[in-house]
């Protein structure tokens, strides 16, 4: 169990470090995956397979997908965090470095329960009886959201000329 | 009974649907019927809200996930007037785009769906996914204009910062999860005291508050008020502001009444610091639509006060405030849509004797300019008073002293227009557009109501004042 | 067995990094993408407090979370195309017609 933890802990944190520091866009993607995949092995860590999978088949793979099609429809280009001016080093970095002194020591002196309880055995039964019993309405509320989003981002990426 | 309490979003929902399935066998001529049809679902989910508000409705549905009390309902019908007016100018406005009717009304409609449910949610997982229906709307509405580059940039910039925004909101959520083990908001804030708590409450903070353009988190605001259609710009800095408000104000005042002190001294603080940025911004812009972003920023300072002062007059005052704020905000923006072009020709200059070529538009805007300003006989000034008043008796006199300061630093601003209008010469230049009839409504409405609730402002304040009985 | 606080520090690193990415890069895909960060170290706190407390609520919330961000990318993938069809730069630095 530790040792899956570490590597994890490596592919994601490494991943993200890799994503913020890669200077070619598309690294940034594949670094993106190999932390959405570390995500994912936590999940199943922590007993919850469903949404282990689909953080898979979602986000390691549709998302990160979009994301390699936008680098290519648009124009390839260098972006390094090294050629930001000092100025924007020392603000974003203090305020990011200020931030996470406060999240790690908060975090830390909290009494969280250490124990993790068995999992529940029909974890899936479970989550598909929430979402349609208490949680139908946002259920529903986020199929209107899907929609709006395919209308949204057809309406946006359309090419002009084509009268609608 | 749960779906007959939310009839009107469902109402909602279906005229949307209905919209889009139109869209698709309607011939190119006969698009203002989407418009039409638009209008005739958001006026009958207003009439169901308003009779619910009226009936004095307090339903908790689906073990307590949303709660349709007057508070809610007061802000669904702001929200959904909003929307009605915002569609009134947008017939015309889409008449000269000539193309993708379908696809505006129908992200309008379910834009305002997402406020709706946004207001009545008393669950964290229902607020932020009705939040989200309502953002991803919002950024499709603002890229609306594809070819101008203007409106891609409104869109993009509102986009980055406001899923920012929303990321630390859910960050804060996760941990506010964490402490309380639930999501209901009668639960979390009790639950979840302690310094961890705080920041947690600040994410959560922080991502309403860049719905509201609240400083710091106000950077996209002028940008995209400026860059977006009018007509959504209107709906932005109304509808959009006052549902983000609403649920911020729900989540403080009934989640977290013990942590009051520091969230008080924070909001004091905000509020101060849009009213002056905003208001000394306004000052510099020749743009009026960006004039109008800045003002609008400093508008939700005014506001913002009623959460630092936190008494039940001063909620009741933000409640009036709003509501008013709706009719002349709508009304300046949607004038400034019949004169200019998609999203340009808004500078003072091309206001130079607009009182001489369309009297009734520049009567219009001069009305609801003196109200933004706040001048006697309009809305604003009742708004303003009621606010400052609140603040003296909630002990924050030196917070209404500096919106006093401040609301007469405005008056430069807003009277520059009014000289642009009616001491300007006209320059030489084709006729504007003719007006269409429901924009000459939504206007007449929204300059009427202007002047009325100025006039008699207790009947609205009533009304304000017995929504928030239920909230405690 | 990991404890629950390791996980919150796995996510409060995550958070931190994508904050730090979002602000610092020029392209918007990459600022994007230190979003998605963010949001992902939310779902690792939601899930982590979730099996924790042998609640399901948290695993709910993340499986909407993961739903709304693809469809939220897919929109702001949309707006910066057509934004890059208009003016063939995806550099914030050079999206700036809008100014006071």
């Amino acid at each position: 169990m530790p040792e899956a933890f570490g590597i994890l802990t490596l592919a994601t944190l490494g991943g993200a470090l890799g994503v913020v520091l890669a200077t070619d866009v598309v690294h940034s993607a594949y670094f993106l995956v190999l932390a959405f995949l570390g995500v994912a092995g936590y999940y199943f860590l922590l007993g919850g397979e469903f949404v282990g999978a689909v953080q898979i088949l979602i986000y390691a793979g549709a998302v990160a997908v979009l994301f390699l099609f936008a680098v290519m429809l648009t124009r390839r280009r260098a972006d390094p965090v090294w050629g930001r001016s000092p100025a924007r080093w020392l603000g974003v970095g203090g305020a990011a470095a200020l931030l996470a002194w406060l999240l790690l020591t908060h975090l830390e002196r909290h009494p969280w329960p250490t124990k993790l309880p068995p999992p529940a055995p029909h974890n899936t039964a479970l989550i598909g009886k929430a979402l349609f019993r208490p949680f139908v309405v946002p259920f529903e509320v986020v199929s209107v959201l899907l929609l709006a989003a395919l209308v949204g981002a057809l309406l946006l990426a359309r090419k002009e000329g084509g009268a609608s | 009974m749960n779906l007959a309490a939310l009839l009107p979003a469902e109402i909602l929902a279906g005229t949307a649907l209905a919209v889009l399935l139109a869209d698709l066998f309607l011939p190119h001529r006969d698009k203002a019927y989407l418009g039409l049809l638009s209008a005739a679902g958001l006026a009958a989910a207003l009439g169901g809200t308003a009779r619910q508000l009226a009936a004095g409705l307090h339903a908790s549905l689906w073990g307590g996930i949303f709660l349709l009390d007057p508070f809610a309902l007061f802000f669904q019908t702001i929200v959904l007037g909003a929307a009605l007016l915002v569609l009134g100018v947008s017939l015309p406005y889409l008449e000269r785009w000539g193309r993708d009717d379908g696809e505006f009304y129908a992200l309008l409609l379910m834009a305002v769906l997402g406020a709706m449910m946004m207001v009545a949610s008393r669950n964290f997982l229902e607020i932020y996914v009705a939040m989200e229906l309502l953002s991803v709307s919002s950024y499709a509405l603002a890229g609306f204009l594809r070819p101008d580059p203007r409106s891609g940039e409104a869109a993009l910039k509102y986009y980055l910062q406001g899923v920012l925004a929303s990321a630390a909101l859910l960050y804060g959520i996760s941990l506010l999860y964490g402490l309380s083990g639930s999501l209901d908001l009668s639960v979390v804030g009790a639950r979840s005291a302690g310094s961890l708590g705080v920041v947690a409450l600040v994410l959560v903070a922080g991502g309403f508050a860049l719905k509201i353009a609240a400083v710091p988190f106000h950077m996209w605001a002028p940008d995209t008020y400026q860059g977006a259609p009018a007509p959504v710009a209107a709906f932005l800095s109304t509808a959009s502001k006052a549902a983000a408000f609403a649920v911020l104000a729900r989540v403080l005042l009934t989640a977290f009444p013990a942590a009051q002190g520091p969230w008080q001294e924070l909001f004091a603080v905000v509020a101060a610091a849009s009213m002056a940025l905003g208001n000394l911004a306004a000052l510099g812009q020749r743009n009026v639509r960006r004039m109008l972003a800045y003002s609008s920023i400093a508008q939700g300072g005014y506001v913002l006060i009623a959460l630092a002062v936190a008494t039940p007059t001063a909620v009741a005052a933000s409640l009036f405030y709003l509501a008013v704020y709706v009719f002349m905000n709508v009304g300046a923006f949607s004038v400034l849509s019949f004169l200019a072009g998609p999203t340009g020709g808004e500078e003072l200059a091309d206001l130079d004797g607009l009182a001489e070529r369309r009297p009734a538009l520049a009567l219009a805007l001069a009305v609801f300019l003196i109200s933004l300003a706040g001048m006697p006989l309009t809305a604003g000034l009742m708004g303003k008073l009621y606010l400052f008043y609140a603040a003296v008796q909630g002990g924050y006199a030196w917070l209404a002293l500096w919106g006093v300061v401040f609301t007469v630093v405005s008056y430069f601003y807003y009277f520059r227009v009014l000289r642009h209008l009616f001491w300007g010469t006209a320059p030489p230049r084709p006729a504007a557009p003719a007006a269409s009839v429901p924009a000459g409504l939504a206007l007449g409405a929204a300059t009427l109501a202007t002047v009325l609730f100025g006039v008699f402002p207790q009947p609205l304040l009533q009304l304000a004042l017995h929504s928030l009985g239920m909230l405690r | 067995m990991p404890s629950l606080g390791d996980f919150l520090a796995v996510g409060a690193g995550l958070f931190v990094l994508g904050l730090f990415g979002a602000l610092m890069k020029r392209t918007a895909v990459a600022v994007l993408m230190g979003i998605e960060l963010m949001l992902n170290a939310a779902n690792l706190n939601l899930v982590a407090f979730a099996a924790f407390s042998g609640r399901i609520s948290g695993q709910i919330f993340a499986l909407f979370v993961i739903a709304l961000a693809a469809a939220e990318v897919a929109v702001g993938l949309a707006i910066l195309l057509s934004l890059f069809r208009s003016r063939a730069t995806v550099r914030m630095d050079d999206i700036d017609l809008l100014k006071g």
